[in-house]
């Protein structure tokens, strides 16, 4: 079954703002509306550090959700300076930075933990009421991270970190020696698993965090390797519903180099690129989606924050506050310094 | 006024000391190299020394136990466990290479353990009886939570079956010499992947091109600035943090809490860190602008040094009264504080700037 791309992070929008991240400023932690060119437009105060934000088009609503393994969200619109709303994880459960709306936007999907017995679960929140909770279903692992929806809006892709976290051992990972990472596929509309994807044996130690579709219905994830440093081995591939889990295979090795860690995923307009950023060593690479070929790469220090844009460009933030726009294999388009603000891992582009 | 030998020679003295504070204060900072130099040779390399000499001694203590159970040898274990517990806090957060591979941190002590996966696994090997699966090395292929410290913590501490002589006890003595075999493996090759040839030691001294973890001398030094950091993080939110947080119903939980040794653990750790943070020597490289993040470095690490993590003296502060024991609240602040000043401003005025995701992303 080939699924058809996603339209994740499309959202109207006040005039001008075009980007939303997650930051720091300072010492502070914020959400930051941002324009074309990387100037500020808005900003949401947060009471501790954000992650990614979930957006829906059609009606503007966001939402920024702290990171693993907080416990708060707060949602916001990008077309009104309306309150922003406050709400929580329900007791026992944290969250893991991640969620994605349902295409009719009335629907919030939250990747969280169900902390008593270390699994997975989807969080299901009203956003037309007040982001109630009205129900949860199972993430089919541990450690579920990313989770977007498909471009046929009834199915849910969902990154299954295989990590186990509680909020009161902060943010130690506390079953390295026993992971199980999965890219898992939920039917939203009643929680039926549709496939579990999992690594071989030796790969268990690769936690898939990280995902986004491409133009063939696959979904491309980015890992985390938490085994041997020279062991590491490729951190991005792909999957489909019905078409297990690839890893590329670059002529020369590249998981050591890009240090064992890619930060965050995302597609060009058309799905026929995927951007991968590796902060800790400062790259990122895009990669043709229909060969699976690395077919350029930029450099940016703690670059991790990527968006695709028209034209087949990509805006791309780091965590030392550079903003900048670039087409894969050409020189940089612009960059601009924001001075002491630093960009979480993700960018959220809006239309 | 003619001046008087003393006068004269106590004036030399101020001047030879204004002298040498002036040369001090604008002591050349370190190269990237020196840094990365000084940490291996005077920091990393004698405490993980250290640890697989202390974990050496672990399996001939329960032998020892095992064999005549007096109090004697029991206290003797006792003593080599206190000693391996300090030397691995000393140790633990350095959390890249030859620690982390091999899952070893994990294996040599699974903490924090929230979720009890320790004890239950344990009492499951117990009731098994299972020689096969401690014999022979066959341990280090178990889970890592029966495999190290806190597993032969509980052995040790069992008041209703202690470590003895005699068929009772005999599969937990068998078990705890495994635990203890085990961990003096680990240690040992820990210490031998810093040292060997090509070992880590020489891949943090030797960056390059070729290298496939350290391009160049900055990033080496990073790797340790990162570890400090790192350190940090988990003294103030894994240990301190739960004593904030306690309450009547739900008490703190430290690790090795059964031995008496959270102590122990809290304070050889900020010591190490504290040890860290000197060879590395960041705070030359702050301008004289700067100078104050240097006095409020220091009064952090008083306050971090003299408490015992849970709103006690440390043990080394013998001269501090217990009612001027620095509050918990207080050390979880000024950790927190001295991680913030590490990361944004030594680090960076270093050249060493970690970025906001590279240093904990997620």
């Amino acid at each position: 079954m080939a699924l058809p791309a996603v339209l994740r992070g499309t959202a109207h929008a006040e005039p001008g703002v075009t980007f939303v991240s997650a930051a720091k400023r300072g010492d502070a932690f914020t959400v930051l509306l941002l324009g074309h060119d990387g100037s500020i437009i808005r900003e949401l105060p947060l009471a501790a550090r954000g992650h990614d934000i979930a957006l829906h088009g059609p009606s503007g609503r966001a939402v920024v959700f702290a990171r693993r393994p907080g416990t708060f969200a707060v949602a916001f619109e990008t077309v009104s300076t309306r309150e922003p709303q406050i709400f929580t994880a329900s007791e026992g459960r944290h969250f893991y930075g991640h969620g994605a709306f349902s295409s009719d936007g009335r629907l919030l999907y939250v990747s969280e933990n169900d902390i008593a017995n270390a699994v997975g679960v989807i969080g299901i929140y009203d956003a037309v009421s007040g982001y109630q909770r009205i129900g949860e279903m199972p993430s089919f692992g541990v450690g579920p991270h990313e989770i977007i929806l498909l471009g046929d809006g009834k199915t849910l892709a969902v990154a299954n970190g295989g990590i186990d976290t509680v909020p009161e051992a902060g943010r130690e990972n506390l079953n390295l020696d026993n992971m199980e990472p999965s890219l898992v596929f939920i039917d939203a509309g009643n929680g039926v698993l549709l496939a579990k994807h999992t690594l071989a044996a030796e790969l268990a130690q690769l936690s898939i965090r990280h995902i986004a579709p491409d133009a063939q219905g696959r979904v491309w994830f980015g890992g985390q390797w938490e085994g041997d440093a020279s062991a590491t081995p490729e951190l991005i591939g792909c999957a489909g519903c019905d078409q297990g889990l690839k890893l590329i295979t670059p002529s020369n090795a590249l998981g050591a180099s890009l240090k064992g860690y890619i930060g965050s995923v995302a597609a060009s307009v058309d799905g026929a690129i995927i951007a991968a950023s590796a902060p800790k060593a400062g790259r990122v690479l895009y990669i043709d989606s229909r060969s699976g070929n690395v077919v350029a790469e930029s450099t940016l220090k703690d670059g991790c924050g990527i968006a695709g844009e028209a034209g087949g460009t990509f805006a791309v933030t780091s965590g030392l506050g550079a903003f900048r726009h670039e087409t894969p294999g050409a020189p940089v388009l612009s960059e601009t310094m924001l001075a002491d603000i630093a960009f979480d891992n993700h960018l959220r582009r809006l239309i | 006024m003619s001046m008087t030998a003393t006068s004269r020679s106590l004036n030399a003295a101020l001047l030879a000391l204004v002298l040498s504070s002036a040369q001090a204060a604008h002591a050349e900072p370190p190269s990237h190299f020196a840094i990365v130099q000084t940490v291996l040779d005077k920091h990393v390399l004698p405490r993980f020394q250290a640890l697989e000499m202390s974990a050496a001694k672990l399996p001939s203590g329960v032998n020892e136990v095992c064999r005549n159970g007096d109090g004697s040898a029991r206290e003797g274990l006792v003593g080599s466990f206190r000693r391996t517990v300090s030397d691995w806090a000393a140790v633990e957060y350095l959390r890249f290479g030859p620690l982390a591979d091999g899952g070893r941190r994990e294996r040599f002590s699974f903490w924090p353990d929230p979720r009890g996966v320790m004890t239950r696994q344990l009492r499951q090997l117990i009731a098994s009886k299972d020689m096969k699966a401690i014999e022979g090395g066959a341990i280090s292929k178990q889970s890592a939570a029966v495999q190290g410290l806190p597993a032969l913590e509980v052995l040790l501490q069992d008041k209703d079956m202690p470590l003895a002589p005699g068929d009772a006890a005999s599969y937990r003595c068998a078990l705890a010499k495994a635990i203890a075999d085990n961990l003096s493996s680990l240690a040992h090759e820990m210490n031998e992947a810093w040292v060997k040839p090509d070992g880590w030691k020489d891949k943090m001294l030797r960056p390059g091109s070729d290298n496939d973890t350290y391009k160049e001398p900055g990033e080496a030094a990073g790797e340790f600035v990162k570890a400090m950091l790192t350190g940090l993080q988990i003294l103030g939110d894994v240990e301190v943090k739960p004593y904030l947080e306690a309450s009547k119903d739900k008490p703190a939980s430290g690790p090795f809490m059964k031995s008496g040794l959270s102590d122990v653990f809290y304070e050889s750790g900020a010591a190490s860190i504290k040890s860290l943070y000197d060879a590395i020597d960041l705070e030359t490289y702050l301008p004289d602008d700067k100078s104050w993040i240097k006095h409020w470095s220091d009064g952090a690490w008083r306050v971090i040094l003299t408490s015992n993590g849970s709103g006690g003296v440390a043990s080394s502060a013998a001269n501090v009264k217990k009612d001027d024991a620095p509050a918990v609240k207080e050390l979880h602040a000024r950790i927190g504080g001295l991680r913030q000043l590490v990361a944004k401003e030594m680090a960076s005025a270093a050249g060493l700037t970690l970025g906001f995701n590279e240093l904990d992303g997620d």
